[in-house]
């Protein structure tokens, strides 16, 4: 997701900039006061950490590339503003050391995976655990969708700067702005994995240091169960999100198979218009409860549903002896020796 | 420990460190010019051939003059390559006969070329030297430091993890055989945390104060050779903004 220069306009290179540099003088403003030593490990970790999972890069279109950003693992191990801080410093290592991101485009990239990824998913993670009951399995599930939610609304506002203010142009948007959304909603999937799985990590082993552990009960916050439970209902989680949240941006027009039978069949008949209509029709596509995903959002919910019933089903019927109970992580850290 | 992107962070580090009259160069000047370049680059209206080439020449010659290896550079470019396709795209689209796409392309090529320049002549740390004598806030330049340390710290904690998984006879053939990575991605994490919390004391107990090491380093200074790159990069550049567009 880093806009390279050239791929912006002056108007929006100008107005982001001015957002970022102001966004960042308050990140710096806050963290002069707040940076404790204790935390500078846990800050640079953190920024290696993001600097390195920011490598690993999946081509999405031609001039846009699609990565994991961990904006929403920096707020959540150290609050809004140091995250911010994070992101925005590693986006400029980037761009100066490593030409990952123009100089012009770098106001526009950090108010993408700074200021709305790691400012905004912070406030996002704070709404959903105050709203979600108290609790380990809240924080992880609070985790998965800020992480997801944090990529899939960066990755819409950076198609909305190259088209609607940039070189690519309003035209084009009715194009990159639905690929943009669906390609990082899958990309959101990997985020939320990372992510869940870093923070339950650290939360295991070094509550003390995460900025946002005031959410968890008072005696989850020595000891939490690292459960495999956790991961897979974040994954449930995920799924759904994009079920019901992807499925309305999904074209309503038939898929490539359906329009080539209907097309063959009609090419011989009399009126091909007509004939196009009644196959679309035809009791094949339309017996069905839900024919065809008339109600994107709705298909979408009873789909997961039905999977997941289907899914669990079959692995109670195949499984041979029942799972043996994960092992509890040592509460101490890690020893290198 | 290199990336997707092809390149290393140790490969940078080596070019780095030769000598040239531009590595000789005060890191401040590098800065201010190079980046000067690619903001100049990026305003100059579509069309521009002169002003563009111009600028792109001015930067590939002071490349030529650090003497950097053709190979180690074409190699770094190579991040800008989707993008270039992206340009292509665009001349065939656009349809105005091809003048938007390549303008683009050249920026691209442009800006590119400088930050390469700038990071393959100054070593890391004097770079970080010199963006904290341009007053750059000191919570960046801390958290800019430790990352680079860390970055190291990480690499070699993932090494050693994926020297163990083989060990263990880890052959990932098929995607759901790579399951594992979630708990070794967040054990890396941690082992880097405990490992990164004994160097930030060891930082400590020598001294460390949080700015950046000048003592093994030649202070920063200006002089003539400074002048004259600052001034004959900021002509040139300026100049083919202003002129010849």
């Amino acid at each position: 997701m880093h806009i390279p220069d050239g791929f912006i306009n002056l108007p929006t290179a100008a107005a982001t900039s001015v957002a970022s540099a102001g966004g960042v003088a308050y990140a710096l403003r806050v963290a002069r006061t707040r940076l404790l030593d204790r935390q500078i490990p846990l800050v640079g970790v953190t920024a290696a950490f993001v600097f390195a999972v920011q490598m690993i890069n999946f081509p999405v279109l031609p001039g846009v590339s699609g990565h994991l950003i961990g904006g929403a693992l920096a707020a959540i191990l150290l609050g809004p503003w140091l995250g911010c801080l994070v992101l925005a410093t590693v986006l400029m290592v980037q761009a100066i050391g490593f030409a990952d991101g123009g100089i012009t485009a770098l106001g526009a990239n950090i108010s993408l995976m700074a200021l709305i990824t790691a400012a905004g998913g912070h406030y996002l993670f704070r709404a959903l655990t105050a709203v979600l009951p108290r609790g380990h399995r809240s924080f992880i599930a609070a985790t998965a969708i800020t992480a997801w939610t944090t990529v899939f609304v960066a990755s819409g506002l950076a198609a909305l700067y190259i088209t609607y203010g940039g070189f690519a142009g309003a035209q084009q948007a009715a194009v990159i702005i639905p690929v943009m959304l669906a390609i990082h909603a899958a990309i959101g999937v990997g985020e939320a994995f990372i992510t869940t799985a870093v923070v339950m990590a650290v939360l295991s082993a070094r509550p003390d240091l995460v900025a946002n552990a005031d959410r968890l009960q008072p005696a989850e916050r020595r000891r939490t169960r690292t459960s495999s439970r956790a991961l897979v209902a974040g994954g449930i989680v995920a799924a759904f999100i994009a079920a019901v949240g992807l499925s309305s941006f999904a074209s309503s027009q038939p898929d490539g198979l359906e329009a080539t039978v209907m097309r063959t069949q009609c090419t011989a008949a009399a009126d091909p218009a007509a004939c196009l209509e009644a196959a679309a029709s035809d009791p094949v596509f339309t017996a069905s409860p839900l024919p065809d995903y008339s109600v994107p959002w709705v298909a979408g919910f009873v789909g997961v549903v039905a999977c997941l019933a289907v899914g669990a089903g079959w692995m109670r019927t195949v499984r041979r002896r029942p799972q043996p109970t994960p092992v509890r992580p040592r509460e101490r850290e890690p020893s290198l020796r | 420990m290199s990336g997707a992107h092809g390149h290393g962070a140790a490969g940078v580090e080596a070019v780095a460190a030769r000598d040239s009259a531009i590595h000789r160069l005060d890191p401040r000047a590098k800065i201010v010019c190079l980046i000067l370049v690619a903001v100049v680059a990026a305003s100059t209206p579509a069309g521009a051939w002169s002003a563009l080439l111009v600028q792109l020449g001015v930067v590939v010659a002071v490349a030529v003059v650090a003497r950097l290896p053709l190979r180690y550079t074409l190699r770094r470019m190579v991040i800008e390559v989707p993008f270039l396709v992206a340009a292509l795209v665009l001349v065939v689209v656009a349809g105005d006969g091809g003048v938007r796409g390549l303008t683009l392309a050249l920026k691209l090529t442009t800006s590119v070329v400088a930050m390469i320049v700038l990071s393959s002549t100054t070593p890391f740390p004097r770079l970080l030297h010199g963006f904290e004598a341009l007053r750059t806030p000191r919570v960046i330049v801390l958290i800019v430091s430790f990352m680079w340390r860390y970055l190291h710290v990480l690499g070699e904690e993932w090494h050693r993890m994926r020297i163990a998984r083989q060990a263990r006879g880890h052959t990932a053939r098929w995607l759901w055989q790579e399951w594992s990575l979630g708990p070794v991605v967040a054990a890396l994490f941690l082992r880097s945390l405990s490992r990164g919390e004994r160097v930030y004391l060891a930082m400590a107990s020598r001294g460390f104060v949080g700015t950046a090491p000048a003592t093994t380093m030649t202070p920063l200074s200006l002089d003539a050779a400074d002048a004259m790159f600052a001034a004959a990069l900021t002509a040139a550049v300026i100049a083919a903004r202003t002129v010849l567009v």
